[in-house]
């Protein structure tokens, strides 16, 4: 099966490159330019950029907006590289207006805007509905997920955790008999499915405040908000624990590379 | 290119006894010394990289890349077609669907590579470089995958754009040889990369706490901007999204008669030639050649469809099409609608796409006309005064436009 693989991808490839050097559509020089060009501004570039950027968001955001500002930051990145050569315009042509017909800056700055609302409105949502139930979390220092789960659910767990976070803001644990009670349940059930829940869950936000007429549903917003607030909310259960074995928790992780 | 614990190629013992002992041979270590910058160990501390999380976007990936080779193979095939291939004239708008899928993909797997290479970066600068010959061909593979998929999303991104300035090649050939190279290169990395992933899903690790995104936000994110893209470009096709869309390259109602046009009369130089009062079709058939006059078009049976403009640039259009049917001036030319197909050429002199040939199934399908109305009124310049090609389940590269001469050819 792998050794097939391989040496179809190897003909394939072959065939590829026989093929290019043979058309005489296609100057092979200017083809290996191109692809040289995007290796050395990707490699070398635009994800160094990316990564540095990530670690400035990572030491002067706000902690509590963190998960929020990096899914935003990765958001405009990607929307970035599609929207940049329509915005430049270059493509433009004078005899033909129906080329690139919109007004690609204020285009971007719409969906920018959009998504970083979205995402820091999201994210202080679940932060607000996290910090009411953060103290029913033990903290345990690397324990699985799931079983770190379980105890919060009782009662029990939450008194005796409740003193340990010394980072937990003052919002008042009041309610926490209905809170915890849906959070236990939400991770371990839907270990597959959840990444697709906010893989479609925040595309929506985006599209109602984008489109002029759509001003009545720009309540939705806040209801996905909530929904996608469940890989945020895991975002935002681990990192509390771990704040403090931070510098012991990354290191075995770094061994393993 | 998978993180894993025994990184490189591996391979069972039985093959590694095939292979010769020279390709697997430890190379010299190069001196410590070197090892600097991103080399050094650590110097990527994120611990949100992780096998399972480069497998999960791989996989994704690697579904959307089959399905951008598949549609783009069969762009590529309409085209140009080999002896086997078969295109039907209906339904008549899956052309739009496959290319618009074909770019919607595309442009929806920027996300998912860009968080696959940082997934993977640190790879990058492993050390030492290369322990073996095989470990540096299988370095050098990936490299040449990274690049060419890179060129394959980055080449469409200016294609749809019309920024053909910072290619330096003719971007139609050039995205179809990558794209098999990007094939290629991609059913070798699965292939040594197999059991990585395997284990990858099979087995789970537990999830090293972070500070930012968590696997699945990070997941959900690289979802979401994969969706934002979609919502912002991909009302160029799908008309209800147009006014989400302000990313789109086109709107299917923006230009001459509520129509985007790809190439002007006056880019095409036929602008004097369209207008010209002797303007005649001529259709050359086994009894002979006539030429008909714009007005003698119009004497004869006209009918009206309802059919999409599709690029491959991947924007469409529905136009109401009003003209006479491509089978009835076979008809006059003596020829047998039934199994003949056509030659269409185009007043331009020269150019790429001044002719196409119209296969059996579309000459035979009525709703293929010589349109000479479009939405009600004459066609603009730009659309192909004074007479057009309009076929269903055609790119619109194929809808050949100033329309001077049919060429009817018996099936042999």
């Amino acid at each position: 099966m792998r050794g097939t693989l391989i040496a179809v991808g190897a003909i394939v490839m072959g065939y590829a490159v026989l093929g290019a050097a043979t058309d005489p559509d296609l100057k092979p020089g200017g083809v290996l330019l191109f692809l040289a060009a995007v290796l050395i501004g990707h490699d070398a570039v635009l994800l160094p950029a990316t990564i540095a950027g990530g670690a400035i968001i990572g030491r002067f955001a706000p902690r509590r907006f963190l998960p929020g500002i990096r899914a935003a930051a990765i958001v405009s990145i990607a929307v970035g590289v599609v929207a940049l050569p329509l915005v430049l315009g270059y493509g433009r042509s004078g005899d033909n207006p129906s080329v690139l017909p919109l007004a690609y800056g204020r285009g971007l700055l719409l969906v920018l805007a959009v998504t970083w609302a979205a995402a820091l409105v999201s994210t202080g949502l679940v932060r607000h509905r996290a910090g009411t139930t953060k103290g029913d979390r033990p903290r345990p220092a690397q324990a699985p997920r799931a079983p770190s789960r379980q105890p919060a659910a009782s009662p029990g767990a939450r008194s005796t955790s409740m003193r340990t976070p010394s980072s937990v803001p003052a919002e008042e644990p009041s309610t926490p008999p209905s809170v915890p009670a849906e959070e236990p349940s939400t991770p371990p059930s839907v270990p597959a499915e959840e990444p697709s829940t906010p893989s479609s869950e925040p595309t929506k936000e985006p599209s109602t405040p984008s489109s002029e007429p759509a001003k009545e549903p720009s309540t939705p917003p806040s209801e996905p908000a909530k929904e996608s607030s469940k890989p945020f909310q895991l975002a935002e259960d681990r990192r509390h624990p771990a704040e403090d074995p931070q510098p012991s928790s990354p290191q075995p992780s770094e061994g393993q590379q | 290119m998978v993180r894993d614990a025994h990184p490189g190629m591996t391979t069972s013992p039985a093959r590694r006894n095939r292979l010769p002992n020279l390709l697997r041979q430890p190379l010299p270590q190069p001196p410590e010394a070197l090892r600097l910058g991103p080399l050094r160990e650590g110097a990527f501390p994120s611990t949100l990289r992780s096998t399972r999380l480069t497998s999960q976007l791989g996989l994704a990936l690697a579904v959307a890349f089959t399905i951008c080779f598949l549609t783009g193979l069969t762009s590529h095939f309409i085209q140009h077609p080999p002896s086997w291939f078969w295109w039907p004239s209906r339904p008549a708008g899956l052309y739009r669907f496959t290319q618009g899928l074909h770019v919607i993909t595309g442009l929806a797997s920027i996300p998912l590579l860009g968080a696959k290479l940082w997934s993977v970066y640190p790879r990058l600068f492993e050390w030492p470089p290369a322990r073996s010959i095989v470990h540096a061909i299988e370095r050098a593979s990936i490299a040449l995958l990274v690049a060419s998929a890179l060129f394959q999303l980055i080449g469409g991104v200016l294609n749809i754009a019309r920024w053909y300035g910072p290619l330096p090649f003719y971007f139609t050939t050039g995205h179809y040889w990558v794209a098999w190279l990007t094939v290629g290169a991609l059913l070798v990395h699965v292939g040594v990369k197999l059991p990585v992933v395997r284990e990858a899903f099979v087995r789970p690790a537990p999830e090293e706490p972070g500070r930012g995104l968590s696997r699945r936000g990070l997941l959900g994110t690289v979802g979401a901007a994969a969706g934002v893209i979609t919502l912002a470009t991909a009302g160029q096709t799908i008309t209800p999204l147009a006014p989400v869309s302000v990313l789109a390259p086109r709107r299917s109602t923006s230009g001459p008669q509520r129509l985007p046009v790809n190439k002007t009369a006056a880019g095409a130089g036929v602008r004097d030639r369209a207008l010209d009062p002797a303007y005649r079709l001529t259709i050359a058939g086994p009894t002979g050649e006539i030429a008909l006059s714009l007005d003698g078009l119009a004497a004869l049976e006209q009918h009206t469809v309802v059919l999409p403009i599709a690029c491959v640039e991947g924007w469409s259009a529905t136009g109401t099409w009003t003209g006479v049917r491509l089978q009835d001036l076979i008809v006059l030319a003596g020829g047998d609608p039934e199994t003949a197909s056509a030659e269409v050429e185009s007043l331009e002199q020269g150019g790429r796409y001044r002719t196409s040939t119209v296969a059996s199934p579309h000459v035979r399908d009525r709703w293929t006309l010589i349109a000479l109305r479009l939405n009600g009124a004459p066609l603009d310049l730009d659309h192909g005064y004074p007479a057009r090609l309009i076929a269903p389940n055609r790119p619109g590269v194929l809808q050949t436009k100033w329309v001077a001469r049919i060429t009817v050819q018996e099936a042999s």
